[in-house]
């Protein structure tokens, strides 16, 4: 028997609960702070969410920048690499009025952030050239990877332009006895060509390549590809997925040809570490110019780097970046602003960044920095190839919303079923495409 | 009778004292959650946005989604390959570790190991354990001339190889559950066994099995809720649900759904299915037992 007091409790409790949930509902939503944004640039507290392998890197930033700003306190905070992670570490700190000044931000995610209103709009700032900061000194290219669907808006400045090269290892060469090494001038035949060489010479115990493509959602490795074979990812001109037309399907076959051919390193697991080549498991892997770091360290063998081969005469590099942004609920945007104006500038954060290999995303960086004056030996062709690499990338357009987040996972999804379940090129990947196109009506 | 009410009344205190932490901590981490949930199951919402009301369209959504049944048939597939050998295994272990055998000890610290290792941490070693190049498993085979595929990549053998990851995770908690109803079993039915002329098997399944069948019941009904949530961490971090979705469980779909895709009323419908299936397996398997030992 239900009495009343039982009843009245009850409905307490319930009221309790939707009461919580409702709250919890608006916290996530509502806007945590004003605009009550410091005006003192040279003191205060800013917050940096920072990926966490690059916080050593962004410590010894903060203490160059703590030299000459003593007032200023800056604490870094641990981004984790996988984007689901980083989506729920910045829930978790809207919730708790925890977002920091200063977000890190790529661009691959830039969309997703600046769509939800996470980020401040830095372009009236960047045109005005505020505290020596202009948007006109970038290259175009890698600043227009933070821009908004319609161009209004910038919402992040990217910090080094990285883009791919050919990777060998001139010991696995040799050992294979294959004297036919990369040159500018190779063609995707060449470089499949030597690669089946050396995979069958290996007797099975290296690979000639670590397969480009990976799992199949490197956007910076199919896009490039699918321009060069004359087709693309998405057409920002006729707002659709065209990447599964007869050129872009052709293109798909080559860069799918080491996991169906079976010469590449295997299709990856997903916690496995497929890093065969700083392993010295593979011959040959395309790969960005912050991974010489890590080969530096961990390769004993003899290697070098090189351009990436053409296909169709064209070029195959492809490039990316990541950025610092300002978060829209920022109290101090002043501050996050005078600090990335320091870290930008030639002889403030860039500076101090380029012995950790970053090459600004300037016309000034690309054709005068630092980055220039390497003089650690290995790999010797590293400048040729790193000049050859950043003035060939092509960036993949700014991806709508409605798709941005189903892309990669698409697009993998495409390759599992071609190396893994047997389908044709044609048919996965003109599924994806289909999928994609369906997003954005 | 007033000192027994005043008795009563201190008995009552001092259960709500002790119990009133973990009701707190159930009803945070439990109760408000699961509630969230099927509010927000009403809800679209990115997680950035304002939540708006969308009535019954996840649900409807639900039933339109052909990947939604794939991963509920993944789910049931962890239960059903899971928690028999987990309960089965777990049991022969106790009555082993129970016995007076040599190297008694070794074993009871051996069996413990996978308690003190972090999901994450065993999903590391056990993607190396099958690795088809490397891994011991592998090699293993390799020295009879088979060759094996890639476990964890092939469609058929993915969830398998997780369960016996999962297994092997489940164990410990199931061994010190069935230690403890070990215990619990009178000598005397033993002796009295012993009299009869009753084998070792004998005296296992006849007497020492029915004895601990409520122990049994306590560790399918916690080892069908372990099988149905833990393959989401597991499968995350060994398969991302792959290859093909084939080891994509309910709860990892939702994960996905939330966080790669950011449809946050959608993951939560998902996760309500994975309520009510689980809830289901545990009131069938109740009414089961309790029938069977009427």
């Amino acid at each position: 028997m239900v009495t009343k007091k039982g009843a009245v409790a009850r409905i307490a409790a319930t009221a309790l609960v939707v009461g919580l949930t409702g709250a919890t509902l608006s916290a996530c939503s509502s806007p945590s702070g004003g605009s009550d944004n410091s005006a003192d640039p040279t003191s205060g507290s800013l917050s940096i969410g920072m990926n966490q392998g690059l916080i050593p890197q962004f410590q010894t930033y903060v203490d160059d920048y703590n030299k000459t700003n003593p007032g200023v306190k800056i604490t870094l905070s641990p981004v984790p690499d996988n984007q689901s992670d980083y989506i729920q570490q910045l829930v978790t700190q809207g919730l708790s009025n925890t977002v920091p000044d200063i977000v890190f931000n790529y661009d691959t995610l830039n969309t997703t952030l600046q769509s939800n209103g996470l980020l401040y709009d830095l372009k009236p700032w960047l045109d005005a050239g505020k505290d020596g900061l202009s948007g006109s000194s970038y290259v175009p290219a890698f600043l227009n990877q933070y821009n908004s669907d319609d161009g209004s808006q910038i919402t992040g400045i990217p910090v080094s332009a990285d883009s791919t090269m050919l990777f060998y290892n001139k010991s696995l060469f040799a050992k294979a006895g294959i004297t036919d090494l990369p040159t500018s001038s190779w063609t995707m035949d060449d470089l499949y060509r030597v690669s089946k060489e050396i995979t069958a010479a290996s007797g099975g115990s290296y690979w000639g390549i670590r397969t480009p493509m990976g799992a199949g959602d490197a956007i910076f490795v199919d896009y490039p590809a699918l321009k060069a074979g004359g087709s693309s990812i998405y057409n920002p001109d006729t707002k659709k997925f065209e990447f599964a037309d007869a050129k872009g399907i052709a293109v798909w076959k080559t860069l799918l040809a080491p996991y169906t051919e079976k010469w590449g390193s295997p299709y990856p697991d997903a916690a496995q570490d497929v890093n065969y080549f700083s392993g010295g498991q593979a011959a040959m892997s395309l790969d960005t110019r912050p991974a010489i770091a890590k080969d530096r360290t961990t390769l004993t063998d003899d290697w070098d780097v090189a351009n990436l081969p053409t296909l169709d005469g064209n070029p195959t590099v492809g490039g990316g970046s990541y950025a610092l942004s300002i978060s829209a609920k920022s109290n101090n945007k002043e501050l996050a602003w005078a600090f990335m104006a320091w870290f930008y500038s030639a002889d403030g954060g860039m500076a101090a960044a380029a012995p950790n290999g970053v090459i600004p995303a300037t016309t000034e960086g690309l054709t005068n920095g630092t980055w220039l004056k390497d003089t650690n030996p290995i790999p010797a062709n590293l400048i040729p190839a790193t000049q050859y690499a950043v003035t060939n990338a092509a960036l993949p357009p700014a991806i709508p919303q409605a798709a941005a987040t189903q892309l990669a996972p698409t697009l993998k999804q495409a390759a599992q079923e071609v190396v893994l379940g047997g389908k044709s090129v044609e048919e996965a990947y003109g599924a994806a495409q289909d999928t994609l196109n369906a997003l954005l009506q | 009778m007033k000192t027994r009410t005043r008795y009563s009344k201190l008995d009552a205190l001092t259960a709500w004292s002790f119990l009133t932490p973990a009701l707190v901590l159930f009803i945070l981490f439990i109760v408000i959650p699961t509630v969230a949930g099927i509010v927000l199951s009403f809800f679209s919402w990115n997680f950035f946005n304002e939540p708006k009301f969308v009535g019954l369209n996840n649900f409807a959504k639900l039933f339109d989604d052909p990947s939604a049944w794939s991963s509920l048939g993944v789910t049931m597939e962890f239960i059903v390959l899971g928690v028999v050998p987990t309960t089965i295994i777990g049991f022969m272990l106790a009555v082993l570790i129970s016995a007076n055998m040599p190297a008694v000890g070794v074993i009871r610290v051996l069996y413990f190991i996978p308690v003190v290792l972090s999901v994450a941490v065993s999903g590391v070693l056990w993607v190396f354990l099958y690795d088809p190049r490397q891994g011991p498993i592998a090699a293993a085979f390799r020295a009879f001339g088979i060759q094996i595929p890639n476990l964890l990549q092939t469609q058929s053998t993915a969830v398998p190889a997780l369960v016996v990851m999962m297994v092997w995770l489940a164990l410990p908690i199931v061994i010190i559950l069935y230690l403890a109803a070990l215990q619990r079993v009178p000598d005397d039915i033993y002796a009295a066994a012993a009299l009869d002329g009753a084998g070792a098997w004998r005296t296992l399944w006849s007497m020492t099995w029915p004895n601990v069948l409520p122990t049994t019941l306590i560790v399918a009904v916690l080892q069908v809720i372990n099988f149905a949530s833990s393959s989401l961490d597991v499968s995350l971090i060994m398969t991302n649900g792959g290859p093909l979705n084939a080891s994509r469980s309910l709860g990892l779909y939702s994960y996905q759904e939330a966080f790669t895709h950011q449809d946050v009323g959608y993951a939560s419908v998902l996760s309500v299915l994975q309520l009510v299936v689980i809830v289901a397996i545990v009131v069938v398997g109740r009414v089961v037992t309790s029938r069977s030992s009427k």
